[in-house]
């Protein structure tokens, strides 16, 4: 690491006290392993200071048990995204098919008013209204559920 | 130095498939926990940000799903995700990578046990990244392209890089009148 071919050896000498003479003598007109010894003395010292101080590390259980709810959470975002998706294709479908054959269908009730008898127009906008109400609701509920899913997915 | 691939016996059953069951994974914290913690504690300079990061750390890498039986790649790539989530936190704080203030009275830390030891003054008077390689190099035992690996610098470079913060290292112990013991074989 100092380019000298002695550091692993001085690195090892300065953590478990391994010296040689040779070694010593080396590291004492060596100015990178001299820096590399010292250095390598204040860090074990200190690593051991640290080893001293007896604060109690965090439970691992708490760590596993949120690991375990972190992967149910993204397995179960994985599994709804699937969901998500074809409720929206879904809509889109819905609101295709809505405006291709939104001109047809008026062009159809407009026919039927024809045939159908006067007293029966009278009730024709009620007739058209029931399945319209009932599109459109389909439609808001479908979208509104598409982003609860995403949303209590993604929290 | 002792490895963990020696403490942890490789045919444990939790390691099996080379993902970690609980049983497996608390043998890993154990022998792992507290030098990490020690390795947080002196890049950040804080301990409770430092057991914060430590948690982050073991939840990434269970999440990770990482597949080995070496424990001592585990132990690196472990050792990753905190370099990582220590270069996230101080990105965050700031739009530069830069160094924590010079001294731990700055911080605030005066009073804290890990920031009152001469060696803490020292490395606490250095940039993180300074500090980070060091450590990795020095105390546990890295290569150069863990280490580079880890930094997310190039591996060419690292040599003189480490060079330097030795250096550095080397100029704020005599700065402090730090007298390391010399070790002894026992």
């Amino acid at each position: 690491m100092s380019g000298c071919r002695y550091e692993t050896d001085v690195v090892t000498a300065a953590r478990d006290g391994s010296w040689t003479e040779a070694l010593r003598d080396h590291a004492a007109s060596c100015l990178g392993c001299a820096e590399t010894a010292l250095v390598v003395a204040a860090l074990t010292q200190d690593v051991e200071a640290l080893a001293l101080d007896d604060t109690p590390l965090p439970d691992p259980k708490i760590i596993w048990i949120r690991s375990r709810l972190k992967l149910r959470q993204e397995r179960s975002f994985q599994a709804t995204r699937v969901i998500t998706w074809v409720q929206r294709l879904t809509i889109v479908c819905v609101a295709a098919v809505a405006i291709f054959f939104g001109p047809g269908l008026r062009e159809l009730i407009s026919g039927l008013r024809t045939l159908l008898p006067t007293a029966a127009l009278a009730d024709l906008p009620l007739l058209i209204s029931g399945p319209s109400a009932v599109l459109g609701l389909t439609f808001v509920v479908m979208a509104l559920m598409a982003l609860w899913n995403e949303r209590s997915a993604v929290s | 130095m002792a490895t963990v691939a020696s403490a942890v016996p490789a045919a444990h059953a939790g390691l099996a498939s080379g993902v970690m069951d609980e049983a497996a994974f608390q043998a890993f914290y154990t022998l792992t926990a507290r030098r990490l913690r020690a390795y947080l504690i002196r890049s950040l300079a804080d301990r409770s940000l430092a057991d914060d990061l430590m948690q982050e750390a073991y939840l990434r890498l269970l999440r990770s799903g990482l597949k080995t039986d070496d424990e001592d790649h585990r132990k690196a790539y472990l050792f990753r995700i905190a370099t990582n989530l220590i270069r996230d936190h101080f990105r965050r704080r700031r739009p530069e990578y830069e160094m924590p203030p010079d001294l731990p009275g700055d911080l605030g830390f005066q009073n804290n046990f890990e920031a009152r030891t001469d060696v803490a003054r020292a490395m606490n008077g250095l940039a993180t990244r300074d500090r980070q390689m060091l450590w990795l190099a020095y105390v546990e035992g890295s290569s150069h392209q863990e280490i580079a690996k880890a930094l997310g610098l190039k591996t060419a470079s690292l040599k003189s890089m480490l060079s330097r913060a030795r250096h550095r290292m080397a100029d704020r112990i005599r700065e402090l009148g730090i007298r390391p013991l010399e070790r002894s074989e026992s």
